[in-house]
């Protein structure tokens, strides 16, 4: 049994990416609608829109989080080929009584892509202040901010053009056997090659490189998302295709001494259809994917390693429809609208861990 | 689990219906789950409102696995059984079998304990008043009634593992039907009356098939016939039957029992009791008369309350490996004369644990609305006793795995969850080194209300050697404290995180803020920095130069001459401040009495000619010669270019005066 409440986002269309803060006190809305909203859970566990402001001039695909000791800090990414930076900043104080207004600031605009920028993320913090770019003319580009004081200025550090549009990106936390491992995906239909590349840093080169293609995954991909590593010794990656994939990534030294990764695709087809987005929790112990069946999948590794779909939330359904009883629907109806997905039984209506 | 097995849960948004019924869901820190319409986009997808932008309201639900644990009376039930679980880790897998009863005696008693509160919790007004928390405890009761039935099933079955069953399961229904003894004494207290109660039969039936013959003897010899031959001969069958005891020889007790038996049947079939039809039924229960018991079956309202004691009457002896089949048949007959009954759960459970289904009765305790708290406990319990190893290695399931896995789960729920984070540790203590690392990663993450808060999760960083965690706190406090113009705050969160670049930023941030503005933040802060300041260079010069700053505030010139001329030598001074370390050197080069020595004066007129002439020149061809914006700026010059000149003619003039002091002073 899920409790549930629901939230009216108050965005005039649909929206693309909802992400939570480090803390999952914060999140984060971006919608068509060309707008970004910042909302803060209060002492109650209720959600208020606390910032709302139009951040591009075209559909707004993705926002990302820095980790919080650069501050309260997004990015994000459009159709109108730009990224911007924004930071929250203590406004001009109103009154004495009064806390002071905190409003978001635009730090930067990283008009660099020629086509609409598919995805953003900041890199893992062990890196400094990095972001990542993807865009639809398959270049992906590495920023940093020198100064984490200033977070004007975002040189670009690399640039890797590949030759297929890419449609989402993921940074790998984890600092095991590789640093600055990168994975993208291209959601291009026309070519059977592999569509998840990996990316890393080359001491030889001295810049990032293409370091692995995955061959097996040869349908568009629309999500790549890195597993947070809690003690493992490989990596894992999800990838939403035509199929939901997770990719275990080890690595490996051959005979010859160098030292390479090791990969290994696992596919899960019960969706039966597309998959569009995946992504973990924070251990990794568990999976969402979102298919295009209209059914949200959790999945869970059970105790002998293998992951199995633990439960099946569907978006269609006569359960607890929500419905706003005045035309223009207020903060107030949502807070005693909290609704409850029912399954039946009496004691017995947890999602058993094994 | 195949599919159909996959719970499936429904939610009814609009907006995802209409769009293709897509959904998408994240999860954020906390075990919840954000949920919206999705509409996929491809890289070449045209940008236009949808069409249905506009016509439904856009939402996102905050799904979250519904968990009682939110009550504070519920609450220390985990707290509590957080120190059961320790002890039982610390006694590790070679115990005796009676320490490890002992123990699960303890997680039982918790529970016990827990009900007592939550019915009394329950009576309460401020609960009564309000229906969610109503429910919710209505809710607790329920779970953890069956949690503590279901865990002495099961002690008395897979841990205790006696040779003989039956007293301990009558202990067993006694407890879990209290009923019956709560009417019961209500009789003794009535005395000689209770005879004309209504349902003084009813109630003596349902004590002799709970096996409580002490109780129903002492009631019945408070009747008013007790004195009459039909009363007397009842009382002697019931004082005379053979009760099992540890030790007795079991051959010697069948003969016993076997007589007793005999005995009272031929009793019953003289008619002895033929004045009496109330008490001959119940001497024809306890004979295990089928067609009482069928009777009495009928009547009952919980399919295994009554089994306990019919076996009493029926098969004393019975042995563990007897009870599937007994409880078997028993289940068959009760479903052949109640199969209205639907059944539940919780006896679904019963029969698995009575039918050595553990597989199965671990699947279905998952279920329990608990937040897998018995789960977790109980199966860390199996595995430390031991006892059912051989059906696991039997039935193909890794034991270890398994409980490493629950206790990892039910570890990081409880670390993720607000309010009940301290209580994870233990658990992910015994998860070795995946346990270590879910730590290192939750442990930042909870969130920081206060101050006090911090400093206790940094002890915790630190008891554990997770540098790390705890440079990360204290840099995300630094970062915070200097976004809400806390300066001082930030300079010591700083100090305490060791990050050089961190130190160095908020330093220079504080250097470059002076010689703005004169001012100086934080003073407090920085004079406490102490032998903590060599972090970072910037930090020492910061440290220094408000050491200075003091001497002169405080008009002990020749002690500030002394350390600012070590300032200009240290070659530790950042390129922004070179103006302002000049400037502040000048009012000592023309004060009254001379404080700077001739070779000291040389070498102020170095710096300037070495340091602030290059920066000028730098900045010239940066911005252009009249530039007003420059790089380095001070409160006490509109352009850097005047002190130029002032400096080289206040370093003449004391180079002179000095000159001619030094070499006219008296020899010592």
């Amino acid at each position: 049994m899920f409790d549930v409440e629901p939230i009216i986002a108050d965005h005039k269309d649909v929206i693309h990416d909802v992400v939570f803060d480090y803390y999952g006190r914060r999140m984060a809305t971006c919608s068509s609608d060309q707008t970004v909203k910042i909302w803060d859970e209060d002492g109650q566990g209720k959600w208020n829109v606390t910032s709302s402001w139009k951040a591009h001039s075209g559909s707004i695909w993705r926002v990302s989080w820095a980790h919080p000791e650069f501050g309260q800090v997004v990015a994000t990414c459009s159709f109108d080929r730009t990224a911007s930076v924004w930071e929250e900043v203590i406004g001009e104080k109103v009154s004495s009584t009064n806390a002071p207004t905190r409003r978001w600031t635009r730090r930067t605009t990283l008009v660099d892509s020629r086509t609409s920028v598919t995805d953003v993320e900041f890199a893992p913090k062990y890196l400094g202040l990095l972001l990542a770019t993807a865009s639809a003319d398959g270049i992906i580009r590495i920023y940093e901010a020198p100064d984490i004081m200033n977070l004007s200025q975002w040189p670009v550090q690399h640039e890797i053009a590949n030759k297929l549009p890419l449609s989402c990106l993921s940074w790998n936390t984890s600092t095991y056997m590789v640093t600055q491992l990168l994975a993208a995906g291209s959601d291009e239909a026309a070519t059977p090659t592999g569509k998840v590349f990996l990316f890393a840093y080359s001491e030889n080169a001295r810049k990032c490189v293409k370091i692995e293609t995955v061959n097996d995954i040869t349908d568009p991909v629309t999500d790549v998302a890195f597993a947070p590593n809690a003690g493992r010794t490989f990596h894992m990656l999800a990838v939403a295709s035509k199929d939901l994939y997770i990719v275990n990534l080890r690595g490996v030294t051959d005979a010859t001494g160098i030292s390479k990764l090791d990969i290994q695709t696992i596919k899960f087809s019960e969706h039966n259809c597309p998959v569009w987005r995946v992504c973990w929790n924070m251990l990794a112990t568990m999976l969402i994917s979102t298919g295009d069946d209209g059914c949200v999948r959790l999945w869970r590794m059970n105790y002998n390693r293998q992951w199995r779909c633990a439960a099946v939330l569907k978006a269609e359904g006569s359960g607890p429809t929500y419905e706003p009883a005045p035309p223009t629907p207020t903060l107030a109806t949502t807070a005693s609208a909290t609704a409850k997905f029912y399954k039946k039984g009496t004691i017995g209506n947890q999602v058993p861990w094994h | 689990m195949d599919d159909s097995n996959v719970p499936s849960f429904e939610l009814g948004d609009a907006l995802a219906t209409r769009c293709g019924n897509t959904l998408t869901g994240v999860f954020l820190p906390g075990s919840r789950i954000a949920l919206s319409a999705y509409r996929h986009v491809t890289h070449s997808s045209r940008d236009a409102p949808t069409e249905t932008a506009g016509q439904d309201p856009v939402l996102v639900y905050l799904a979250q696995e519904s968990t009682l644990f939110d009550e504070p009376v519920l609450r220390s039930v985990l707290a509590e059984s957080n120190a059961t679980f320790a002890t039982l880790q610390q006694l590790g897998l070679r115990a005796t079998r009676a320490e490890y009863v002992k123990l699960s005696r303890v997680y039982r008693s918790i529970v016990r304990a827990c009900l007592e509160k939550l019915e009394q919790a329950k009576k309460s007004p401020e609960v009564q008043t309000d229906e969610a928390r109503l429910r919710r405890f209505t809710d607790a009761i329920m779970v953890f009634y069956a949690a503590e039935c279901l865990w002495h099933l099961f002690e008395i079955l897979y841990i205790q593992n006696n040779q003989l069953v039956v007293p301990q399961l009558l202990d067993w229904a006694r407890f879990h039907s209290s009923q019956a003894e709560d009417r019961a004494t209500d009789l003794l207290l009535m005395a000689e009356e209770a005879s004309e109660s209504d349902n003084y039969w009813s109630i003596l039936k349902s004590l002799i098939m709970l096996g409580v013959i002490d109780v129903t003897r002492a009631i019945l010899s408070q009747n008013r016939k007790a004195g009459q031959p039909a009363f007397k001969a009842a009382e002697l069958i019931l004082k005379s039957m053979p009760v099992y005891q540890e030790g007795y020889a079991l051959q010697k007790f069948h003969s016993q029992w076997e007589y007793w038996h005999v005995d009272t049947e031929r009793k019953i079939q003289t008619g002895l009791f033929a004045t009496e039809p109330e008490l001959e039924q119940i001497l024809r229960l306890v004979t295990g008369n089928n067609e009482q018991w069928d009777a009495a079956i009928k009547e009952s309202k919980d399919c295994y309350e009554y089994l306990p004691g019919y076996l009493l009457f029926t098969k004393p002896t019975c042995k563990p490996f007897e009870l599937r089949i007994a409880a078997s048949n028993w289940l068959n007959r009760w479903h052949l004369l109640r199969p209205e009954k639907e059944q539940t759960s919780i006896n679904r459970m019963i029969a698995q644990l009575m039918d050595h289904d553990i597989r199965l009765f671990i699947y279905e305790a998952q279920k329990l609305n608990d937040t897998h708290w018995f789960s977790t406990h109980l199966i860390d319990l199996i595995h430390h006793c031991g006892q059912l190893k051989s059906y696991f290695d039997q039935n193909n399931i890794d034991l270890p795995a398994l409980r490493h896995s629950m206790i990892y789960e039910y570890g990081s729920y409880l670390m993720t969850s607000h309010n009940l984070w301290q209580l994870g540790f233990d658990y992910l203590d015994c998860c070795k080194q995946e346990g270590q690392a879910a730590i290192e990663l939750l442990l930042p993450r909870i969130t920081l209300r206060s101050e006090r808060q911090a400093t206790k999760l940094i002890n915790l960083a630190r008891q554990r050697g997770l540098k790390g965690v705890e440079q990360e706190i204290c840099k995300v406090l630094s970062k915070r404290s200097y976004d809400a113009e806390r300066y001082g705050n930030a300079l010591e969160w700083a100090i305490r995180s060791k990050d050089l670049l961190l130190v160095t930023a908020v330093a220079d941030f504080i250097l470059k803020h002076y010689s703005r503005t004169g001012n100086m933040l934080c003073p407090d802060t920085i004079a406490n920095v102490g032998g903590r300041m060599f972090i970072s260079p910037r930090l020492v010069f910061l440290s220094k130069y408000y050491e200075f700053y003091e001497f002169y505030r405080t008009r002990d010139f020749m002690s500030a001459s002394e350390l600012l001329v070590n300032l200009l030598q240290s070659r530790i001074t950042p390129d922004y401040f070179w103006p302002s370390l000049l400037i502040d050197a000048m009012p000592l080069l023309e004060s009254k009495d001379q404080t700077i020595l001739a070779k000291e004066t040389v070498a102020i007129l170095h710096h300037v000619e070495t340091e602030l002439v290059p920066i000028i020149e730098r900045d010239v061809s940066k911005y252009g010669k009249h530039h007003t914006e420059t790089v380095f700026k001070d409160y006490r010059v509109e352009n850097v270019d005047e002190i130029l000149n002032l400096m080289r003619l206040a370093c003449a003039r004391n180079l002179a005066r000095a000159l001619i002091t030094e070499n006219t002073m008296p020899v010592a």
